[in-house]
């Protein structure tokens, strides 16, 4: 082999970063080369996350040292099959975007800011798969930072006037976020000296640090700053003003795996540093966690049924939506984790199609109030039918995939008898339903058929979305294949603390 | 022994919030989240401080005691990262100044539909 296997993942890093400046420098060579440029270098990390994701499964954890040294003191890289399955997302859906915006980003954007923007989607996936792949806090800082920095100047690079202000306004928010995060990072290095996660796991409990007051202070500035991040109800106020004036693909990207990453983070930090007793006993982040879920899932879908511009009205389905995945995190069982992680891969999958779906739409005619979208179904058939297909899995029919996950949040959550939980489930899944048929039933039975005349998406724009409806229905059938890469984590992060 | 240094950073953190959460200018809130940072900054310091110590950048340096060295690489990496953020936040005002003809908060518009 003409790669050492567990070169992998810094790859999967250096890729994208290396591509951007390459994409920089290009740009004054040949015009319009960063697409297909782009294309190829974010091919190439997802092929590279695919053989990633295989060497994990067959032979184990990879971890990777920079600088020469052993850890705690070598910059640390550790793939385990969770963080190569969003590796996984991480990359596809760039690539996806990437295709996408070819047509999409031609018509919104000048020439200059479009070769702008995909460096910044290049940077934007390098950071987060620097992000998830971070074996210690601070690496994981400066990935947060690396992605956050392209995301506002993506949400930004729309140039009218709310998408600026609401750019504003999540820089804003996401930068008291970071700050908040390496507060959290201070306190845990000063009580522990070490950052790397399984050293700073091992010291917190040699040391007996479970009652100091620092790591609490430290749980509390970390949990917070990747609430903001991760849109986490009640923090979640950027994201439906950021996400209804960005652009389309953007809005795909950063709902399908910016706030997930932040999720992510969350759940690794907590599970893996403080261990689950510590967050269920000591500090009750996990109970607080949950009862703020079933909150905004009902508030968020309730939300989205009041909006009539559907951009806004996907964004607060993604409040309620994020709010599954910390429920299934806050039952603190094994088989709440899967479930809720399993969500986290499903919605990336449903929600980045129903935005792509919608921006095809917005492309071809400028429609984007749900009132506008009479007689869709007759003049644009083949998006309007993968955006039904992506709905009926957000409201959980089967056999998609979002009708798996919730079975399994509602079984996680009957199973620990928590049954308020899968009442919150089921009544949200009829609120869903309420706003998506709302579209669909406007779409195929709103009248005007009369002035419908067939004008359908361009072919790179339709790709996309077709792969990703189809992936609903595959996902749902084939759910054991995320569920192979979730499940050991899941009972790995669970029994952590048990044994220490 | 309570840090005289903590309590400074206490009242940073408050400065900057005061500054992000009352005042109408969007200049000053900016001023308001670099004052948030550099407390953070601030607080990496202080905690890298031995008393007496000397900095851990000279090997055969004469003293025994040497103050902390991670702290100060993390905090060098969060200066060059404000940086960024502040270059990132002064450039979306100016595009704001120029499509609003203002930077009072009050004026740009509310995101509301």
């Amino acid at each position: 082999m003409l790669l050492n296997q567990n070169q992998l993942p810094i790859l999967l890093v250096l890729i994208p970063l290396f591509g951007a400046y390459l994409a920089a420098i290009s740009v004054l060579f040949k015009k319009k080369i960063n697409n297909i440029l782009s294309l190829i270098l974010l091919s190439l990390s997802f092929f590279l996350s695919l053989l990633t994701a295989n060497h994990v499964l067959t032979s184990g954890d990879i971890s990777y040292h920079t600088a020469g040294l052993q850890p705690p003191f070598a910059i640390e890289i550790v793939v385990d099959p969770l963080s190569a399955l969003m590796t996984i997302i991480i990359t596809s859906l760039s690539l996806l975007t990437v295709i996408y915006s070819r047509e999409f980003i031609r018509k919104e954007l000048s020439d200059k800011r479009e070769s702008y923007y995909y460096i910044l989607v290049l940077l934007l996936t390098g950071g987060l798969n620097w992000f998830v792949i971070a074996g210690d806090i601070f690496n994981m800082f400066v990935g947060l930072e690396i992605l956050s920095i392209s995301s506002y100047s993506l949400i930004a690079i729309a140039q009218n006037k709310e998408a600026i202000a609401s750019a504003y306004q999540y820089l804003l928010m996401g930068s008291i976020g970071s700050s908040f995060f390496l507060l959290g990072t201070g306190y845990l290095y000063i009580m522990t000296g070490t950052l790397n996660f399984a050293d700073l796991a091992i010291r917190i409990a040699q040391l007996g640090l479970f009652n100091s007051e620092a790591i609490f202070a430290s749980t509390a500035f970390i949990v917070t700053g990747l609430s903001i991040k991760g849109a986490i109800f009640p923090l979640h106020v950027w994201m439906p003003d950021a996400y209804s004036k960005a652009l389309a693909p953007i809005c795909a990207l950063s709902s399908g795996a910016i706030i997930e990453a932040a999720v992510y983070a969350l759940i690794r930090i907590t599970l893996t540093v403080y261990g689950i007793e510590f967050i269920t006993e000591i500090v009750p982040v996990k109970t607080i966690l949950l009862w703020l879920a079933g909150i905004a899932i009902i508030i968020g879908s309730l939300y989205a049924i009041s909006q009539s511009n559907i951009k806004r009205m996907l964004a607060y389905s993604s409040v309620s939506q994020m709010g599954y995945i910390v429920m299934g995190y806050g039952i603190g069982t094994q088989l709440g984790l899967s479930a809720g992680i399993l969500h986290l891969f499903n919605h990336s999958i449903m929600k980045a199609c129903l935005f792509f779906a919608v921006g095809a739409i917005a492309y071809k005619t400028g429609k984007t109030d749900l009132y506008e979208y009479e007689g869709m179904g007759d003049k644009m058939p083949v998006t309007m039918m993968f955006f039904s297909l992506a709905a009926i899995s957000m409201v959980g029919i089967p056999p998609t995939n979002g009708f798996i996950s919730k079975f399994y949040l509602v079984w996680a959550s009957a199973s620990s008898t928590r049954w308020i939980f899968a009442a919150i489930i089921l009544v949200s899944s009829l609120l869903n339903a309420i706003y998506f048929f709302r579209i669909i039933n406007k779409a195929y039975f709103g009248g005007g058929h009369e002035e419908a005349s067939r004008d359908e998406a361009p072919y790179t724009m339709l790709v996309p979305i077709g792969v990703l409806a189809i992936s609903c229905v595959v996902f749902g059938l084939a759910f054991n294949i995320p569920l192979s890469l979730i499940e050991p984590v899941a009972e790995k992060l669970m029994t952590l603390s048990l044994i220490i | 022994m309570i840090d005289i240094h903590y309590i400074a950073v206490i009242l940073l953190l408050s400065i900057g919030f005061y500054g992000i959460l009352f005042k109408r200018n969007l200049i000053k809130t900016i001023i308001g989240l670099s004052i948030i940072e550099y407390a953070v900054n601030l607080f990496l310091i202080t905690l890298a401080y031995v008393d007496g110590g000397v900095a851990a950048i000279y090997t055969l340096a004469p003293h025994e005691n040497m103050v902390f060295p991670v702290p100060h690489a993390l905090v060098l990496t969060s200066i060059v990262i404000g940086l960024a953020t502040t270059a990132l936040m002064l450039g979306l005002a100016v595009n704001i100044y120029q499509k609003y003809d203002t930077l009072d908060t009050q004026f740009v518009r509310r995101l509301k539909e």
